[in-house]
């Protein structure tokens, strides 16, 4: 069964609005091939929801150029302890269930009842808002991919908000 | 792997593996308090390690959105 | 817009585009309800600052300096302080600080910040998110 995304042509009006900025590739991201069952795999999250631990610098959301940092959320974290600095995504879901943009209890669970084999000892959250593909290449994706891979991850689970 | 609400968006960046949710922004892992969509939709996801063959491998999670708000409606409902 | 696009547009001087995407920025994708969130954030900030204007007088900083009913009266050639001088200035010697110390970097980002900020405060919040 094929559902329609609800905001049809999304990529083309973002384009329309901000020539230049929305990534196409010709070639597709190789596929890793992955032994190991997921009962022992080592998971992490990252997200560009904004999703950050309370008291740490909020996410800046009004510079025009974007924010090009990225923040480690323990991933032993309750959702009483993570707060959500962003513009542009509605966060009422979030507000009041910060699962539904960001699973961490239920990734918690998963491990608990021995379906995933563990965590990463933190998760990554950044913002979607930035106009610099290039430095946002050269900055978060390398700097969260090195974090990822120091702390032992099988496997990334990524999401938008 | 991940998860996408945008399915034009997830074709032209062709990651290897993506589950597309049709649901609204801000809301990729579901509605509030629906635990058993949420668990879902990550098992779904991690299930693409072994199925997926070839990339980019985007598969759609059998749900619509009106269904998902009408199940979260319920069970925010039952909670009380 | 790319970056290649913006610094494209700022070589031509071409303004259109320039403003163009800070209305963007401010309206979330949507440059006409930007260009009004501009407006907004001028005219919080006007509002704020009508009854705050830097005068010669040395205003009290606290409720505890201002004589009370009961308390003798100064001295006969001191006027009382009226309602509108009851409350302190802005902190002009901050701003003159900060505007002698940060780079003009730091100022611009602190100018888009009080956008936001003072938007907020007109309550007609019209972002999905928080600061």
């Amino acid at each position: 069964m094929r559902n329609e995304q609800l905001r049809p042509g999304l990529w083309q009006v973002v384009n329309d609005r901000y020539p230049g900025s929305m990534i196409t590739k010709s070639d597709a991201v190789p596929l890793a091939r992955f032994e190991k069952p997921l009962s022992e795999a080592r998971l992490t999250f990252v997200s560009t929801s904004g999703v950050q631990p309370k008291g740490t610098l909020p996410f800046d959301v009004a510079h025009p150029i974007g924010d090009y940092t990225f923040r480690r959320v323990p991933s032993g974290s309750s959702p009483e302890d993570l707060e959500i600095h962003q513009l542009k995504y509605p966060t009422d879901g979030a507000m009041r269930d910060l699962n539904v943009v960001y699973p961490i209890t239920r990734l918690q669970e998963l491990v608990a009842e021995g379906t995933i084999g563990g965590l990463t000892d933190n998760f990554y959250s950044f913002i979607g808002y930035n106009m610099d593909p290039g430095l946002f290449e050269a900055t978060v994706a390398e700097d969260i991919a090195a974090a990822v891979e120091e702390e032992g991850a099988d496997i990334a689970l990524a999401s938008p908000a | 792997m991940s998860v996408s609400c945008a399915r034009d968006v997830t074709e032209h960046a062709k990651p290897p593996r993506a589950v597309f949710v049709p649901f609204r922004m801000g809301h990729l892992f579901g509605t509030p308090f629906h635990v058993e969509l949420q668990r879902r939709i990550i098992l779904v996801a991690l299930g693409l390690i072994e199925t997926a063959e070839d990339s980019p491998a985007i598969l759609d999670l059998d749900i619509t959105w009106a269904q998902a708000r009408r199940e979260g409606k319920e069970i925010e409902r039952l909670r009380g | 817009m790319s970056l290649a696009y913006l610094r494209e547009a700022v070589e031509q001087d071409d303004f259109e585009k320039l403003i163009r995407y800070v209305c963007l920025h401010f309206g979330d994708g949507d440059d006409v309800a930007g260009r009004k969130e501009i407006d907004k954030a001028w005219v919080e900030a006007l509002k704020l600052l009508i009854e705050r204007p830097p005068t010669s007088q040395e205003l009290p900083t606290t409720n505890q300096d201002l004589p009370t009913a009961h308390q003798e009266l100064p001295a006969i050639n001191q006027d009382p302080p009226t309602a509108h001088q009851e409350l302190p200035t802005t902190n002009q010697e901050l701003i003159h600080e900060l505007v002698g110390s940060q780079s003009p970097e730091t100022l611009a980002h602190l100018f888009f910040y009080l956008h936001f900020y003072l938007v907020k405060r007109t309550g007609e919040w019209i972002h999905d998110g928080e600061l």
